[in-house]
């Protein structure tokens, strides 16, 4: 079953054509790795499907609505979680705390002004937590965190709205090699047992080959190449981007 | 007034054009260097206006001391020439002492900074040239009239109108064709590269500063045949300045005199048309274009804006000792008559009043990194809608404190839906032009509101009329918002606001509503700072546009500051140590306002984290250590 439907996405700043009819699906329980060179497009389509950048042309379809030129909050509320490269945490408050933000928001709490705050959502939070691997943390300021820990925040963060698509960009970077595997296997066994997409672009290329069901090669802002891991890593023309003697 | 068969007289209409033009011409000269400033530094310098002084003072003695040795135009030129590099020089020296420590700072904790300057400068100013007036000579050989299609017209105004393109050209001159030019506008366009390059930043921030205080000096000193120097002139000058950069475009020196020419004109025939509402015209002008044009006419956008790091402190949770200091605060207020005299008590409502000015301020500022540099708007709007209600509907005092909290609050809400829009000094600008507006309007509706000489006789009801009764009422209402307040903090409502602070980028990507929080925080600070407004209103009696001005916004940021804008309770800590301050201390002194500049100096300087947080800070480092 497609749950995200991406259509011939275009976008160019000034002279540079930073995607060029970027088209692909992702379906349910599906985990689709976007690999490329840096500055192939890779941020550019993220942020085009995040709401973040309007695409000149081209459309994104969430289980089967039009969801292009909305604003990074509709997106949310239409079930897309999302991680950014450079990540981006409330950095004063706790973990409990950021988690329990993304709650009160998908609870619709946000302008209560009566409740407390603190214990809002805590237990629930606290479970998010644990599954992202941050339970020993979880009233630690998120400011004092290492950065592997952040890439943690945000993924219990993009999953406290109960996302029906997962948007991570470089998830594992700045990890050490052990949390990057421990981290995947934690997303690809979630995207099955709850059957949630999961749309990912990665330098890492154990992490693709590892737990991708599918990948997609982009270069100079098109898709140059695209099929099961085995078939990519076969695939000449691929090897020869990475190796730099693509034209 | 003119009569509109004359404004239509065409060689009428060319003579207001020049005026126009000569007075954009001042404008823009004393602009510019606030925006070279800006575009090198980053830093909005709150003392350009002092500057212009300067150069003003300096001038007047310069000139008539270098006319006096030798008469002619020459020595008042050099009188001139050396009254802006005076003001250059001088400018140097803030650099080297002061901005230097700062311009990583927060964009509040610059502006404050560069406020103490202001207040230190009209101090420095009173005691070297005295409190009174100094007229300057007038330039010899522009003493006279040229004639114009028939209409009479100062020879020196024509000069005026010369010298804005002049000054244009030269700066032109100065950024295209010499190398420290031609780093200014680098380090103007991409700050990062600059230190790349292996440039002697040191050197070229002081210079830069020097060329921009030598501008505004030069905008001063060339006015000195048109009106005296007075100690005042500095608040005037640095508020057009700042319309004429932030219409412009804030770095933009085209964009400046583009501004100027605007509202040069708009000043000239805006008084035809609109005599009561000129300076309404042109603070309605800048709102209506930062809303519009969000950088201005010339300017360009900030590729990324800083974050308020400084602000980013976890908050301590409400716990049981934070419950116990609060009852023990109200008892103790609540007991203080007992011991207090008149002049105490009057003391502890005005204490009250601010503590609620403050911590509503705080709400925007601690809480939701909204950089409001116009509070005093909502306290001034609070405080009339209090006496006007009161005053022409005939209304008891206890509805006008009920209609001071909400028609401040409708305001906040209207003005906040523009405000939101923006982030950083361009928000601070907007909310500083807003507030300009409200004095703007309270000055100039003379009718309604008694213009400068504002409103008397606004007594409590017959029941509260008495000190003492006064003094509880004050409580019992500031107790409840405060405490409102307070709680908000802790709230989903104040969680939300907290978390949009700290990163907008990721609130929104997970359905917050960045604006509508920041909104909603504001119309809420805004009713509070009307409530605020309205008691302290009727517990002076009478009220004046000062309410309304930049010293009112500076006194709450001061207080905010002082207490502690990371916690929750130090704004209220800031509203009594800055009373004390200015009731037991300053009257010691003539030099008050030095000693409020050093004040805030220090505190941005040394305790940047306020009382409250630097409890807070010995406190936790004494637990971190036993434990």
């Amino acid at each position: 079953m497609t749950f995200l439907k991406v259509q011939g996405l275009s976008k160019s700043f000034g002279g540079v054509q930073a995607a060029r009819d970027v088209s692909f699906e992702v379906g349910a329980g599906q985990l689709v790795a976007l690999i490329g060179p840096n500055g192939a497009g890779k941020s550019t389509t993220f942020n085009m499907l995040g709401g973040q950048l309007l695409p000149d042309r081209g459309g994104v379809e969430l289980d089967g609505k039009k969801i292009t030129g909305l604003g990074p909050r509709r997106i949310w509320r239409a079930g897309v979680g999302r991680t950014f490269q450079i990540t981006a945490t409330f950095a004063s408050l706790t973990v409990a705390g950021n988690v329990q933000a993304a709650l009160m928001s998908a609870h619709r709490r946000l302008l209560d002004p009566f409740s407390w705050a603190e214990g809002l959502y805590r237990d629930e939070a606290a479970a998010l937590a644990k599954r992202v691997g941050l339970e020993r943390a979880i009233d630690r300021p998120v400011g004092e965190l290492a950065y592997g820990d952040l890439k943690r925040v945000e993924l219990a963060l993009a999953l406290a709205g109960k996302p029906r698509l997962l948007l991570m960009d470089e998830p594992t970077a700045g990890m050490a090699a052990h949390e990057r595997a421990d981290l995947m296997a934690q997303v690809a066994e979630l995207a099955k047992a709850e059957n949630v997409g999961v749309l990912f672009t990665e330098h890492d290329m154990d992490a693709v080959f590892t737990h991708a069901d599918h990948v997609l090669v982009l270069h100079q802002g098109a898709i140059v190449a695209r099929g099961t891991p085995e078939e990519i890593r076969a695939d000449s023309h691929v090897r020869a981007i990475y190796l730099g003697t693509a034209a | 007034m003119i009569e509109s068969g004359e404004a239509l007289d065409l060689s009428f209409l060319l003579i207001q054009t020049l005026n126009g033009l000569a007075s954009a011409s001042a404008l823009f000269i004393a602009a510019s260097g606030l925006t070279i400033i800006f575009g090198v530094t980053r830093i909005v310098n709150f003392a350009h206006g002092s500057f212009y002084m300067l150069g003003t003072y300096l001038a007047v003695t310069l000139t008539q001391s270098f006319m006096d040795a030798w008469y002619g135009a020459a020595s008042f030129w050099a009188g001139v020439v050396a009254a802006a590099i005076g003001a250059g020089i001088i400018g140097a020296a803030m650099e080297v002492l002061l901005l230097r420590r700062i311009y990583k700072a927060p964009e509040l904790f610059q502006l404050l900074a560069t406020f103490a300057v202001v207040l230190i400068v009209q101090d420095a100013v009173i005691y070297l040239f005295g409190p009174q007036d100094i007229l300057g000579p007038r330039a010899p050989g522009l003493r006279g009239a040229v004639m114009i299609a028939g209409e009479r017209f100062p020879a020196y105004e024509l000069l005026l109108v010369a010298a804005g393109p002049v000054v244009l050209g030269a700066i032109w001159l100065l950024f295209n064709k010499t190398r420290f030019g031609v780093l200014v506008r680098a380090a103007t366009h991409d700050r990062t590269m600059l230190s790349a390059l292996g440039v002697n930043q040191a050197l070229l921030f002081t210079g830069t500063v020097f060329l921009g205080c030598a501008l505004a000096g030069l905008g001063g000193a060339l006015q000195i045949p048109k009106a005296p120097a007075n100690s005042h002139m500095d608040v005037n000058i640095i508020a057009e300045a700042f319309v004429v950069t932030v219409i412009g475009g804030m770095g933009s020196v085209p964009g400046a005199f583009l501004a100027a020419v605007l509202i040069g004109l708009l000043q000239a025939f805006g008084i035809l048309i609109f005599p009561k509402i000129t300076l309404v015209l042109v603070f309605l002008v800048m709102a209506v274009v930062l809303v519009v044009r969000p950088w201005g006419l010339l300017g360009t956008p900030e590729p990324e804006l800083r974050g308020e790091a400084a602000l980013m402190v976890p908050l301590r949770p409400w716990d049981r000792t934070m419950t116990f200091l609060a009852i023990g605060a109200l008892v103790a207020l609540a007991a203080f008559p007992l011991v207090a005299d008149a002049f105490a008590l009057k003391l502890g409502i005005e204490v009250m009043v601010f503590a609620l000015f403050a911590l509503s301020l705080n709400l925007l500022l601690g809480h939701g990194g909204v950089i409001s540099f116009g509070h005093a708007a909502w306290f001034g709007i609070g405080a009339y809608a209090s006496a006007l209600v009161l005053r022409h509907a005939g209304a008891p005092m206890e509805l006008a404190l009920l209609a001071a909290p909400i028609i401040a609050g409708l305001c906040a809400f209207a003005a906040g839906w523009f405000i939101v829009r923006l982030s950083g000094v361009y928000l601070a600008m907007l909310t500083l032009a807003v507030a300009q507006l409200a004095y703007a309007i309270a000055f100039q509706w003379v009718e309604v509101t008694g213009g400068d000489n504002g409103l008397i006789g606004i007594w409590p009801s017959d029941w509260a009329s008495g000190r003492l009764v006064y003094y509880y009422l004050t409580l019992a209402l500031t107790g409840i918002a405060a405490a409102f307040l307070i709680r908000l903090v802790f709230t989903p409502f104040g969680h939300g606001l907290r978390a949009a602070r700290d990163s907008a980028l990721r609130a929104e990507s997970i359905g917050i509503d960045v604006r509508k929080q920041r909104l909603v925080a504001f119309a809420i600070a805004g009713a509070a700072a009307g409530l605020a407004g309205g008691l302290y209103v009727f517990s002076k009696g009478n009220i004046d546009p000062s309410v309304l001005a930049i010293p009112t916004s500076v006194d709450a940021l001061t207080m905010a500051l002082l207490g502690g804008i990371q916690t929750v309770t130090g704004p209220l800590l800031g509203a009594a140590g800055l009373h004390l301050l200015k009731d037991f201390v300053m009257p010691l002194t003539d030099y008050w306002r030095t000693l409020l500049g050093l004040t805030i100096i220090a505190l941005v300087l040394l305790f940047p984290a306020g009382i409250a947080g630097t409890l807070r800070n010995l406190l936790s480092r004494r637990e971190g250590g036993a434990s």
